[in-house]
């Protein structure tokens, strides 16, 4: 009797003493994964329903293996605590929100569509434009282009939107070439606009994304650190590019510089002239140097990330 | 210093190597005794997750050290000739 309760301390000695028993143990405690080959992984996954929640579980736990080693050891135990697809669920969005601010992921179930990163491009060619972004609307209208109805759909005609991105162009140039802000601001705007910065989350919708017949975007570490720097770079665009609307939606004064200046151009392209120098005014809250203010000695990433283009513009 | 080492050689050699020591196992050896459960519960989160990441890591490195061992590229013998197969 003494002996058959001795008997699992003792089988548990034994397997801890084995070198091979005992990593397939602590194998089994915190990595689980391990034991389901990636093709298993893959075949379950593609091979079940899409609502599927066990298998959406196994294909998030594999990504978090691979790239968030904090959130899949978490996740882990909670299984383990017996936690529902639910709390499971929500503990893995938020915490891989919480470390990648830009991804907007809500609920395992879409981890199969790819890294969801925020897409911020303007379409100006889909009718649903109008109403998502009344503003390019607006400041098209200074460049000439109007939205006209065509078999029934509102929406620009492509012609206009070529005509007022070769205006445009020597707009963003002459905005480069000042080096400060708020010219800074407007470029990134205009950029923004005309899908432009060259940037991929700014110059594409996830709608021109998908039907434009390009991959998802893999869960790889290579993917993620060029997403981070992407999305690092995204921000300092849209952030510059709405402070630039606002000023022109704002002031009216900056606002008639803008149109002056846009009419200069498009004179001297239709005259044939290929230098024409701008003037643009301060924003409104700059004072010159010369009234003794205090000017910000942190650089302005607006103006640093314009710089880049400034290349092309010379 | 692996010249005239042989596959029963590379076993042995292979089967000598100290295990290593993982924070894992370090951790069920000193935890499960006090646990009710087959697994230990009750377990700072923060050292779970440097445990997990040592052992995923460390298993991926063996995965690939096997792949290579199974793809070990053959030597050819050149010094060597097989009467047996001479024209």
């Amino acid at each position: 009797m003494n002996s058959f309760h001795h008997l699992p301390a003792w089988l548990l000695n034994a397997l801890m003493a084995d070198s091979s028993l005992a990593l397939a143990q602590v194998t089994g405690w915190l990595d689980p994964v391990h034991f389901y080959p990636e093709d298993y992984v893959e075949d379950h996954y593609w091979g079940m329903m899409e609502e599927d929640p066990q298998a959406a579980t196994l294909y998030a736990l594999t990504i978090c293996r691979d790239l968030f080693p904090a959130v899949y050891t978490r996740a882990v135990q909670h299984i383990r605590q017996g936690a529902s697809f639910d709390e499971l669920d929500t503990l893995i969005c938020q915490t891989i929100n919480e470390q990648y601010p830009l991804f907007n992921l809500t609920t395992i179930h879409d981890m199969r569509y790819g890294i969801p990163v925020e897409w911020y491009g303007i379409d100006l060619d889909s009718p649903e434009m109008l109403d998502q972004h009344p503003w390019a609307v607006d400041i098209l209208a200074d460049f000439g282009a109007i939205p006209e109805k065509l078999r029934g759909i509102v929406a620009f005609d492509y012609d206009d939107v070529w005509t007022a991105w070769q205006t445009a162009q020597h707009v963003v140039r002459s905005l480069v070439i000042e080096d400060r802000q708020p010219c800074a601001d407007l470029a990134l705007l205009l950029l923004w606009l005309f899908s432009s910065t060259e940037n991929s989350l700014v110059d594409h919708s996830y709608e021109a994304w998908a039907e434009g017949g390009l991959e998802p975007l893999e869960w790889s570490r290579r993917t993620l650190i060029a997403l981070r720097e992407a999305a690092e770079q995204a921000q300092v665009i849209i952030d510059g590019a709405l402070r630039g609307l606002d000023l022109l939606l704002g002031d009216e004064g900056y606002r008639a510089a803008f149109r002056h200046n846009i009419r200069t151009i498009a004179q001297a392209i239709q005259r044939g002239r290929k230098h024409v120098r701008l003037s643009w005014p301060d924003g409104p809250g700059d004072r010159g140097i010369e009234d003794g203010a205090g000017r910000n000695a942190e650089p302005d990433p607006a103006v640093l990330l314009v710089r880049l283009y400034r290349n092309e513009a010379d | 210093m692996f010249d005239h080492l042989m596959r029963d050689d590379l076993v042995e050699t292979l089967c000598r190597v100290e295990p290593v020591e993982l924070l894992g196992l370090e951790l069920l050896r000193r935890l499960r005794p006090q646990s009710p459960g087959w697994f230990p519960d009750d377990v700072d989160i923060n050292e779970l997750v440097v445990a997990t990441t040592e052992l995923v890591d460390y298993t991926t490195t063996c995965r690939a050290a096997l792949h290579r061992l199974q793809k070990l590229p053959p030597v050819p013998l050149t010094e060597m000739s097989v009467e047996e197969f001479s024209l």
